[in-house]
Order: structure tokens, then sequence, then C-alpha cells
């Protein structure tokens, strides 16, 4: 090949490489949405991908009912501003007033910033508290300023022990489908007894006949959640003392019902759940 | 399913066309090296086809298989293998011993790229880590003023056994490491001091483009971690102060800043890198003068930092912005990959490798272009330099086992709601 050659193919080939080129980056962005395209699929089949449990109100105010839950991320911010992990629009908590982190095997740990307080089943915390010492569990009950909030871990989530324990429930059939009536009494069925721990560390709230949320043995309703004799509804003070109160939902409505989707939050399964 | 099987072939197609792309350049080369040797096959250089042949076969079980392998991104493993396969070619084209270092230095790279995978996948707590790297960064940052030598007005090299390396490049990677642990803990302080005392030894081995680096990757982590904007934004004026005090106390800043603003001046002296450079990317117009065409190996340090100059000249300016894409894409994959991490520090860790990349990508190309002023860094991957591209990898590492433990966590998740529905 002789060099006059050699340059006509070179310079003929820069058409074709600048049109690689973009070809290329085409492709790549390509991809790129294509990928972004599959990963909102799989989050929309898990929307609660990410969470490891929610803060269920127990005490509230008005833009935070009883009740409502909070979704709780691996690691967030809980405050009062929009920006926060964790919205809780309650007097006495500040723009961002702690911080919260899942450890594996350990719980949930709280730590409050600079200035801030909580208190974690009856424990006061603020920053230079060794918040390590006491990391909130599955029912782990949360006081951070007017709100008083319970932690549910969802399933599959490990954090070492439990706030409650079950023991000696009674044999339900299991083959009873979820509804997104949860908060209704499950006719027919008695109160849960479950003997509090000797170590629950908040045993001042969890009286001997629980009537509050369980975690289901092999043969119980999933999420059967009994409605207590006293109940108490929105509104109505927080007392530590007193049996632990379940709010009373509206009826549900076919547009208020939670679409069919795999939430973490509407499956329990023996042995899964602290 | 169909969305991921479109996924897996939007990466197939683009494979294929990367790869078609260094195959035929590489054969136009090993025309190029040929020329004049008519059919005696022995006095032949056979370098250029085997380049054709192997660098599509590297690039394949690069994206094709090394994912089988172990947990990895597809779409960031094809965006570096064609960055580097481009370095090669270029390195090739200009001067053929760089290039064989350059695959050396890639082969380091790919291997260090896999540790860093395993170590951000392995390694459960980093405390002990991220405090330990400090000193160690320190004492690694501090070796060229005690040993090293300088090279092109920076005392930042060290040599030992014939080989030379960079610590300041590898200080990159624990610097990112540390900053992210601590802010994740919200522990400003040892951040603060670990970043200053770096700072301050790379203005003592007049190392500017680095320091440069340094404190834009530090204070963009301290704003993605805290969200707090006047801080940050008080930061960035107090670096903008520092720089205005860098110009009135050292010359060399002021003959920076001096041949940015008007290189024709002293076009054959300071202003020659900067005048050769601009002339290359006009020279190479809208589609460049052709491969193996031109005379790129004019303008000084043509393999390091002004090699963006050299693709311009060589393929053109839309080519030249195709490779910035690149980088772009590059960019919005790791930001993608931090913003999905569900922990602080993972989340941070992306996040600082990808302004890494993508600072000091702006920081050469805006040097070579005259947009900003020139220093002395190189553009990542693509650059001839061992430790440069060793560090790169490594960086790609981090993001990649990042991003495969986001992928283990919605494997999880989903695995879970499935045994739920069971």
């Amino acid at each position: 090949m002789t060099r006059e050659v050699y340059e006509v193919i070179a310079l003929a080939a820069r058409y074709l490489f600048v049109f690689l080129g973009v070809v290329i980056v085409l492709r790549s962005f390509l991809w790129l949405r294509k990928d972004r395209a599959e990963k909102h699929r799989r989050l929309r089949a898990l929307p609660d991908a990410g969470m490891i449990g929610e803060l269920v109100v127990l005490r509230g105010s008005g833009d935070l009912p009883e009740g409502m839950s909070v979704p709780v991320p691996r690691e967030g911010v809980l405050g009062f501003v929009r920006g926060c992990d964790m919205v809780i629009p309650c007097s006495g908590v500040r723009k961002r007033h702690l911080d919260l982190r899942f450890e594996d095997g350990n719980g949930l740990l709280v730590i409050p910033r600079s200035g801030c307080e909580a208190s974690v089943d009856g424990h006061l915390l603020n920053c230079r508290s060794r918040f390590s010492e006491h990391p909130m569990v599955h029912g782990s009950v949360l006081e951070v300023g007017d709100a008083v909030l319970r932690l549910r871990l969802f399933s599959g989530i490990s954090a070492g022990r439990s706030a409650v324990r079950m023991e000696d429930t009674p044999p339900v059939p299991v083959q009873q489908a979820f509804t997104p009536d949860m908060y209704r009494p499950v006719s027919g069925m008695p109160p849960v007894t479950v003997q509090a721990p000797d170590a629950a560390p908040y045993s001042g709230a969890v009286p001997q006949t629980f009537n509050g949320p369980v975690m289901p043995g092999p043969d119980m309703v999933p999420y059967p959640e009994a409605v207590p004799q006293t109940c108490t509804g929105p509104g109505a003070p927080y007392e530590p003392d007193a049996p632990y109160a379940q709010p009373v939902p509206a009826a549900s409505s076919p547009e208020s019902d939670p679409p069919k989707r795999s939430r973490r939050s509407d499956r329990w399964k023996e042995g899964r759940s602290e | 399913m169909s969305k991921k099987k479109a996924s897996l072939k939007a990466g197939k197609r683009l494979c294929g066309t990367v790869r078609l792309f260094f195959f035929l350049a590489f054969l136009l080369l090993f025309c190029r090296d040929n020329i004049g040797k008519g059919w005696s096959f022995a006095e032949w250089n056979w370098n250029g086809l085997i380049l054709a042949g192997a660098v599509p076969v590297m690039i394949t079980l690069g994206v094709s298989l090394l994912p089988r392998l172990f947990p990895a991104d597809r779409l960031l493993l094809s965006l570096t293998n064609f960055l580097c396969a481009l370095s090669v070619l270029i390195l090739y084209d200009t001067k053929p011993v760089y290039a064989r270092h350059q695959v050396i230095a890639y082969g380091i790279g790919l291997v260090a790229m896999v540790i860093c995978i395993y170590l951000i996948r392995g390694i459960r707590s980093w405390r002990f880590p991220a405090i330990a790297l400090m000193p160690l960064s320190l004492l690694l940052l501090a070796l060229p003023l005690l040993i090293g030598e300088e090279k092109n007005g920076a005392r930042n090299w060290i040599s030992f056994a014939g080989a030379s390396m960079q610590p300041s490049e590898l200080v990159k990677l624990s610097l990112i490491l540390s900053v992210s642990w601590f802010m994740s803990r919200r522990k400003m302080l040892p951040c603060f001091l670990f970043t200053a005392a770096c700072l301050g030894l790379l203005m003592l081995q007049k190392d500017l483009g680095t320091a440069l680096l340094y404190f834009g990757v530090a204070l963009l982590l301290y704003w993605a971690s805290s969200g707090n904007t006047a801080v940050t934004l008080l930061g960035a004026a107090a670096g903008g102060g520092a720089a205005v005090l860098g110009y009135r106390l050292f010359a060399h800043v002021r003959l920076r800043v001096a041949v940015w603003r008007n290189p024709w001046s002293d076009y054959d002296n300071s202003g020659y890198q900067l005048v050769q450079s601009l002339m290359a990317i006009a020279s190479g117009g809208i589609l460049g003068v052709g491969l193996g065409l031109g005379s790129p190996t004019t303008i000084p340090v043509f393999e390091s930092d002004f090699i963006f100059s050299v693709i311009c000249e060589q393929f053109g300016v839309i080519f030249g912005l195709c490779v910035l894409m690149m980088y772009v894409a590059l960019i919005w994959r790791g930001t993608v990959i931090a913003m999905a991490a569900r922990g602080s520090f993972h989340a941070l860790t992306a996040m600082g490798c990808t302004v890494l990349i993508g600072l000091q990508t702006f920081v050469i190309i805006g040097g070579v272009i005259k947009l900003i002023p020139l220093t002395g860094v190189t553009l990542p991957f693509v650059s001839y330099g061992g430790t440069s591209l060793v560090s790169s990898m490594c960086l790609i590492g981090l993001l990649q086992g990042v991003a495969s433990l986001n992928e283990d966590d919605l494997e999880e998740d989903a695995g879970i709601a499935s045994d739920g529905l069971d």
C-alpha cells in the first residue's frame, strides 16, 4: 500500500468513525434509559423497597393523626421539614430532629442531633448519649416532641430481640386471606394473651393482657388486630400505663382499599418477624 | 422480564458497535504501519492486526464474562472499556511503546477494580479502615516532598525499582472513603482536618490541579451529606479566596493564568503547549484529519494532559463531543448508583467517585480548550499513566461495588416479597 492510498482510505474512514462514535453515544444513552425503565418496573412491584418497617403514630397532632404509619428507611433523618426521610409535623420536633440508622442484628439506632432529645422505651437520649445501648426493636416506642410512635419492623428484618414476645397464641385457621381491614376485630376471636418478657425495657406499658399488634403464629390469621374493650379513638391522650390502644379507623371503602401489591406490611410469616 | 431483555439487548448492541469501531481503527493503523513494505510478510508489523483482534475480544470478555464472575454493572464496564481501548488506540497511533505500557496498566487496573468491588461488598464496618487510612494517606502524600522528583513543575512523583508513581492518585481513593465514612456519621471535624492536611501537602508539592480536585470532592460530599447550601457556598468562596491568594503569592500560578488569558503573547515559550493544542483541535475540524495522519506528536505531553486534543485532531470535534458524552453517561450512571444506595456511607462513596471523575474530566478538558487555566491532571482512563489508570479503575471498582450491593438489596426485597405471596 502506498501513502496516497492510505490517506484516501483514512479520509474516507473519518465519516465511518464519526458515525460509529455517534451511534455508540446514542446506544449508551438508550441503554441508560432502558435500565431506568426496568428499575422503575422493579420498584413499582416493591413499594416497600428500602424500608425496614414503619412508625405507627400512637399520639400525634392534626397533621399527624393517630394510626398513621410513617415508613422507616434503613438510614434517614426524622424531622419537621419536608426534606426529611420521616416527616413528623408535631410540636416539639425540630427541623431535623434525629437520625435513625438500622444495624442488622442490633436494631434501629436513634441518634438525636445537637440540642435535640428523644426517648426510646422510656430512656431519654440526647446527642451525647450512648445511643447504641438503646436501639429500637420491633414494638419499641419512640417519643419525640409531642409525638409518640411505635416501631413495626417488616418481616425478614432482623433486629436481635423484640420488645414483646408471642406465647400460647390460640390456633386460628391460616387460610383466611389478608384483608385491608387490619384494624377491625376478627369476629369470634378472643383477645390474645401475651406474656411480656422479663427484660422488656418498657414493661410499664405492656400489660398482661395485650390487645395490640401480634405476631401471628403458623395457625393464625395474618395480622389480626383485636380492638381492645376500651377503645381510645384519635385525640385521646396517650397513657403509658394504659393497655395498648388501637385506633378505630373508618370503614373501608373501595376507593380507600390499598392497591393489590406485595407490601411487606401485608404479609407475615412465622419466625420471620421479631 | 421483557424490559430486562430490552436492556440486555441494548447492551449487546452497544458492545457490538464498540467492537466494530476498534476493529476497523486498529486495522487501519495496521495498514499505516506497513505502508511501502510490499508483500514481504516477514517485514510487516503485525501489532496492529493483533490489536484489531485482541481489543474487541478483550471488550467482549470484559463486558460479558466478567459480570458472570463477580457482581458488576455492565454499562459501567462498557463505558470504561471503551475509554481504555480508546486510550490504547490513540497511544498506538502516536507512540506504540506507550500503548504496551497502557495495556499492562489496564490489566493491573482490572485486578485493582475487582479488589475494590470485593472490599466494598465484604467490609461491613468501615470505621477502622477509614481511620487507619488517614495517617497512611498523609504519609504517602508527604513522600514526594522527602524523596520525590520534580516533573513538569510539580514535585509529586516518587520512583522505586525503576517505576515511578504519583501518590496523590492513590490518596484520592482514601480521601473519598475516609471522608464518606466520617460524613455518614456526621463527624465533620476529622474530614475538615484530613482534607486541609492533604491540601497543604499538595500545595507544597505545587500540584494545584490535584488540590483543586480534592477540595471540590470534599466540598461536594459535604453538601451531599449535610444539605447545608449556605456553608457549602461559604466553602466555595473560601476556595476562591485561596485561589486569589495563590495567584498573588505564587509566580507559577500567575504564569498559568497569563497563558490562559493570552497564550499567543508567548506562543513559543510558556504558551507553546496551549497554542499547539488549540491548533491541533482547529486543524482536525469537524471530522478530523484522519486516523494515522496529522502531526499529534508536536503537542508537548500529548500522551497525557493533551490526549483530548489528539483525539479531536484525529477524529474531529464531533467525535471529541462523543467522548465527552461518554463521560456524561458515566457520571449519570454513577449518580444513579449513588442515589439508589441504601446506606449513607455507600451513597457518599459512590457520589465521591462520580464527582471526582466528573471534576477531573472537566478540569482537564476545560484546560485543553482554554476554558479554564490549564492544570496538570489527567483525563480519566484515556491519558497515558499507570497510576492514573489504576486509580481510575479503582474508582470504578468502588462504584461497581456499591451498584452490586444495590442489586443485592433489590433482589432480597423481591425474594421476601415473593416468599410472602407463596
